[in-house]
Formats: structure tokens, sequence, C-alpha cells
């Protein structure tokens, strides 16, 4: 039986051939009273409709924290949770914020050191000890 | 050994025994005081009398102010309340004499007669209603206007301004008739002649009315012509109308403060001069209310404006909100009745069907 080579296919990645938004639910905190709060108050009254209305498929809840800045919440499909405290925001700045938490992969925040970052396996493959030429010293 | 510099020697804590005798005797200065003058010159209390007095004619160790003590021993003996019975006189009663079991009846100190109503408790009369509470708050030119009408009215009559506020609310019939009439800018010094009625009816209608305000008269106007005004009445109080009698002024800002609900503030009252002054003080505006979020969100919803992917809740979200939307919430709840850590509640809120955890540890 003569072998057979396995047919290279497309990795399975997030946007090839469909997309799935990680963030599954925004949670909006806000004090009635805190001077704080302001900006969230006029985002929830006027912008958030809107914003909902563009992204339906994130679940949105809106409930008061009394006496504490407002925060936006966002839990991911990985089971994480980031949060970012918008107190003293304009509603413009607090739009911005829900957007990068929309787009938050729900992964921690990782640094760079390399230039290139590839998921692609190397061409040359993983160096092993077993294989190659022996070499004398 | 040296005495103690930092304290002097009568009041330091400790001094040792070779201190103590070296030291002289100390004389306190009050002592040295009364030893001076302790021959032939008068006493610390008459000098100290005649200082206080400043002269001779100090009135003597009698008390000048309540005149004889009450704690001297037999003075009115029996005629107070609280003078002692005599010895004996409770024994002669003593047939008579009943134990009291309870305080009631008997005679209290420690509060006057005027504070009883305290001991009683409240009653429907206590309670307190705020100033215009029976009135519904009006624009400001409206109240203005109205004030006007009411005060010009009651100078008419020769009755006490600041009785309008005792009025309230008028009926609607009878605020349709004060709102047809106007106070001429003209008169702006005389309140008492400045109004004008739209006819003749209106004017005696009004005047019956405001005859029964306060004090009950049964005056009459004389020309009555002359309030009557042929033109279109102006809904709106002039500008310019004198506030400088402080009577005026005073009936004026009570009512129209128990007709806007607002209170003027004393810096606006003291320096206005004119209804328009006052008017203008009321210009600015109000603290900003704050939005509350769950209502306006409410109202959208009502009317579709919300999509539905937005949840919104009054109060804040506990674990309990989250355990539910999981749906573990019932299971938790089940297994703690089970294992006796809660106990449900048989009567009450219906919401609130279980009660504090007992403190138990669970089973494990």
């Amino acid at each position: 039986m003569p072998v057979k080579g396995i047919r290279t296919v497309t990795a399975a990645r997030n946007g090839v051939g469909a997309f799935i938004l990680q963030c599954k639910r925004l949670d909006f905190h806000y004090c009635n009273f805190g001077g704080s709060s302001r900006g969230m108050l006029a985002f929830l009254t006027q912008t958030l409709p809107r914003f909902a209305k563009e992204n339906p498929q994130i679940e949105i809840r809106v409930s008061p924290r009394h006496q504490k800045h407002p925060m936006i919440k966002g839990q991911y499909i990985n089971g994480n949770e980031k949060s970012i405290c918008v107190r003293n925001l304009e509603p413009e700045d607090i739009l911005k914020k829900a957007m990068i938490l929309k787009d938050a992969s729900g992964d921690k925040l990782k640094r760079t050191k390399k230039p290139i970052t590839s998921l692609n396996e190397s061409v040359r493959g993983i160096w092993s000890p077993y294989h190659g030429d022996l070499r004398g010293v | 050994m040296r005495p103690s510099m930092r304290l002097p020697f009568r009041e330091a804590l400790y001094v040792c025994s070779n201190c103590r005798s070296e030291a002289p005797r100390r004389i306190s200065p009050l002592a040295r005081q009364i030893r001076h003058y302790a021959s032939d010159s008068p006493s610390v209390l008459e000098r100290t009398r005649s200082s206080l007095w400043k002269g001779n004619k100090a009135p003597g160790p009698a008390d000048p102010y309540t005149g004889e003590s009450q704690l001297v021993p037999g003075a009115e003996k029996g005629e107070g309340d609280l003078a002692a019975p005599a010895e004996g006189e409770e024994l002669q009663d003593g047939s008579a004499y009943v134990q009291a079991q309870t305080w009631d009846g008997l005679k209290r100190i420690g509060h006057t007669k005027e504070q009883v109503w305290k001991f009683n408790g409240r009653s429907p009369v206590d309670e307190y209603e705020r100033f215009g509470a029976d009135v519904t708050p009006k624009p400001i030119p409206a109240a203005a206007h109205q004030a006007a009408v009411e005060i010009s009215l009651m100078a008419m009559l020769g009755k006490d301004l600041a009785s309008v506020s005792e009025i309230g609310e008028h009926y609607e019939q009878i605020q349709e008739l004060i709102d047809g009439c106007a106070v001429g800018s003209s008169e702006t010094q005389q309140w008492n002649t400045g109004l004008r009625f739209p006819d003749q009816q209106t004017m005696e209608a009004l005047i019956f009315v405001f005859n029964q305000v306060g004090v009950q008269t049964e005056k009459t106007i004389e020309s009555p012509e002359t309030f009557i005004s042929q033109e279109k009445t102006s809904a709106e109080a002039p500008r310019d109308l004198s506030l400088a009698d402080p009577v005026v002024k005073f009936a004026f800002i009570k009512r129209f403060s128990q007709l806007t609900g607002r209170r003027i503030p004393d810096a606006a009252i003291t320096s206005s001069t004119t209804v328009g002054e006052i008017i203008a003080s009321l210009s600015t505006a109000l603290k900003e209310k704050p939005i509350n979020v769950s209502k306006k969100l409410a109202r959208q919803a009502s009317v579709g404006a919300l999509p539905p992917n937005i949840q919104f809740s009054k109060k804040r979200l506990s674990k309990g909100d989250e355990d539910e939307s999981l749906g573990r919430k019932k299971a938790i709840y089940t297994e703690l009745i089970r294992r006796g850590l809660i106990v449900r509640k048989q009567r009450g809120n219906k919401n609130r069907t279980i009660e504090k955890a007992t403190g138990l540890e669970p089973e494990y």
C-alpha cells in the first residue's frame, strides 16, 4: 500500500471561514449620583442603544453600583474577564473603551519580544537530536 | 540636693527628704492674704462683696436677688407643693392612703406644663406639612401676576395683606377671574389703586371672595367704575411694581414663594425693591436632577427603541443574580435547604422566600 502524504489543509483559525467574536458580554456599571458617572449616564442613555444595535452578538447588561466609579466589564468565551474603569470620561471616550473590550480576544496581554510572530510552522522543521548527521568532536 | 527646678516645690510629686527639710515652709497666697487681713480689717467676704458692688453700699450677706432662700428651715411651711409634710402628718392621713402602683396621676417634676404633650406622644395635629405643600407650583410669571392681583385686592379692601397666604389654592372659577385681572404699572407706588378688573361682575365676585379671607368684612368699593378697564388686560405683573413698603414686600414674597413652591434667597429679598428684581432672582437655573438611567431605558424599551440584547436592572446585581442567570441558583438553594443550612420562610414577601443562613457548617 503506497504511503500517502497528508494533504495540507487550511489551519482552523478564527476569521478563516467564520469569525466568532470572542467577547460574549459587556457589563456597564454606573452610579446615579456620583460625579464621575456623568459621562457614563449620558453614554448609557444616548450612545448605548446604537452600540448594542451594531453588535447584536454581544449581550449587554446595565446595572447600578452606588458610590462606585463607573466601569465596563467584558466577559469572553475563554472564561476570562476584563474590566476598564471609565470614571470622569466623556461618552466618546467611553465608546472607545467599549470598542477595546469588544475587540479584545480575552487572552492575557503578552509582551512581544520577537520582531515577527507567526502561527505557521517553520520550513526547516523542529530540530531533533536523533536525526541528521553525526558529528565528531 | 537642690530642690526640683521644673516644678514648684509644693507641686512636685516627689521630693527627697533632704530637700524637704531644707526648703522653707511655703504658705499659699490665699492663706497669706487671710493672715494679712486677719486683724481689725473687714473679712475677705466683706471686701470681695464691696469690690463687686463698687462702693461702700454693699447689700450685706442677704441674697439681694431671690429673697429669702427656700432652703431655710421652716420657711413657708405647708404653702408650697414641694414642702415636706410635718412629722406624723403621713400617719394621720394613713386611712385614706393608697400606695401607687404606677406613676399615672402622681405629681411630676422635671418638666413644665407646656411640655406635657411630649409625654402624651404623637398625635395627628403634630404632623408637619411644609409651607406651600397644599399649592401646585406655578410658573414664575403666573405666580407673580396672581400674587400681585391678590395683594392689590387685599390693599383695596384694607385688610391684612399677609393673610392672602391662608387661601392656598383657589377654585378653578375664581382662578379664572383672577387671571382676567391686571395690575396697572402706572400706579407703581399705590397697590390699592392699581388693580383693573375686566368687568363689573368679576369685580363684585372677587371682592366678595376676598372679603371672606382673614377677618370677614363687608367692605364695598367707592366709585367702582374707575377699577374697570375697557382694554384687554395683561396676564403678567408689571415688573416695576414697587416693593418699597415692607408690609407689601413681606406679603408679596410670602405669597409668591407659596405659589411657585420655591424658596427665595435672603439676599434677593433684601436687595429687591420691585417685583421685577424678585423675578430676576429666581431666573437662575435650578440644580440639575441626576439622570435615572433605569427609568430612561425603561421608557425607551416601552417604545421599542432598545435592541433586544440590552438588559438593565434597577438594583445592583448580586451573586445570587449571577447564579440565577447561569441556572444554578435553584440547585444551590435546594441543596442548602436539604442540609438544613437555610430555612424556608412560611409567610411574607413572595420574592424573599429564603431566610438568612443559620450559620451551621455544611456537611461534607
